[in-house]
């Protein structure tokens, strides 16, 4: 009954994410044709000699990169949404987290942590749940950003190890005393979640002032009688 | 010269994108419905028609699909506001190309004149 009524506030918050991008995709649409039409014209009273001419046009570049921006935005939080519809899909682990890291970007840069990537290209779609897999990130992120000491980086890296994709987050200045119930925490979300996808997490402490989180991620098979 | 009919019930949007393709030479008339669309199919015979997939009244492959019966040259572009999940879709329905909102009007006239390429 609770997990009924969970993936049914899943569903809510997918449509209402879908229902919401759709309306700003809409809106930026406009700005960016009215901003458009504007520089046009702009171009063709060029002769007349407008006053601020170069002002105006670097008002509407401005216009047009933040429309670019928020678009891109827009559609990976689309995409995030939609994961919901989905609970069981085939998916790109790569795909998935660069959607993730992207919608983080604000997050980290106000927590000043910079997010570097090492992506190994051409990995195998896997047939899991992506949605688990997103928050599980989300969760070790921000475990580790918790306990990053000031400024610092968290490395995101994937390598193929066997039919499993080995996801790896490692962060240095970590100050360790601040670990014990965030950690906890950690590892309960990640016991349930991992224990759906069948795959696991290899907690490796580097050193005293870094810490690598491994996760090993398997697909599930479509035939198997695992709930969604 | 073409004609372009755009099929979006955000008319904000559809004047002033059809203000600049007019400006770039293109002929344009306007439907905010899927059923003013299919009507004025006949009397405009647009060489092009520029969607969005959620109209009011009907969906948007719906409508492709009629306007395709009633002119099978016609080309269709359809421009959405709700990401790529319905891209695979209106591709196989027809449509000659598929683009998400909001648009480089670069590359769209370079997808229009493609058609007759």
């Amino acid at each position: 009954m609770e997990e009924k009524l969970r993936n049914s506030q899943q569903a809510f918050i997918s449509k209402i994410i879908s229902n919401t991008t759709h309306e700003f995709k809409n809106h930026l649409a406009i700005i960016n044709e009215s901003a458009g039409l504007m520089g046009d014209l702009l171009s063709m009273e060029k002769g007349d000699g407008i006053a601020n001419l170069e002002r105006y046009q670097k008002i509407i570049k401005s216009i047009n990169d933040r429309v670019a921006i928020s678009s891109e935005l827009t559609l990976k939080l689309n995409h995030f949404g939609h994961r919901m519809d989905f609970p069981l899909a085939s998916f790109n682990v790569n795909e998935v987290l660069e959607e993730e890291l992207k919608l983080l970007g604000r997050y980290a840069g106000q927590k000043q942590v910079e997010i570097v990537t090492d992506f190994v290209t051409d990995i195998p779609s896997i047939y899991n749940h992506a949605g688990i897999l997103q928050y599980l990130f989300f969760t070790s992120f921000e475990y580790l950003i918790s306990k990053i000491d000031g400024p610092g980086r968290i490395e995101a890296a994937t390598v193929l190890e066997g039919e499993r994709v080995r996801l790896e987050l490692y962060a240095e200045k970590i100050i360790s005393q601040k670990s014990g119930t965030l950690f906890d925490s950690l590892m309960q979300d990640c016991s349930y979640g991992l224990g759906k996808m069948q795959s696991e997490l290899i907690n490796e402490t580097t050193g005293d002032s870094s810490e690598k989180l491994i996760f090993l991620l398997g697909s599930l098979s479509p035939h198997s009688p695992a709930d969604n | 010269m073409i004609k372009i009919m755009l099929v979006d019930d955000e008319i904000n949007f559809s004047t002033t994108l059809g203000e600049r393709l007019q400006l770039r030479g293109f002929d344009v008339c306007l439907a905010p419905t899927g059923e003013q669309a299919i009507s004025m199919m006949a009397d405009e015979e647009p060489n092009v028609v520029m969607m969005d997939l959620g109209l009011p009244d009907m969906s948007g492959l719906d409508v492709m699909q009629k306007i395709k019966e009633i002119d099978s040259e016609v080309k269709v572009i359809i421009l959405s506001g709700r990401g790529i999940e319905h891209r695979e879709e209106g591709m196989q329905k027809g449509a000659f190309s598929y683009m998400v909102k909001p648009v480089k009007m670069i590359e769209l006239v370079e997808v229009i004149t493609s058609a007759f390429e």
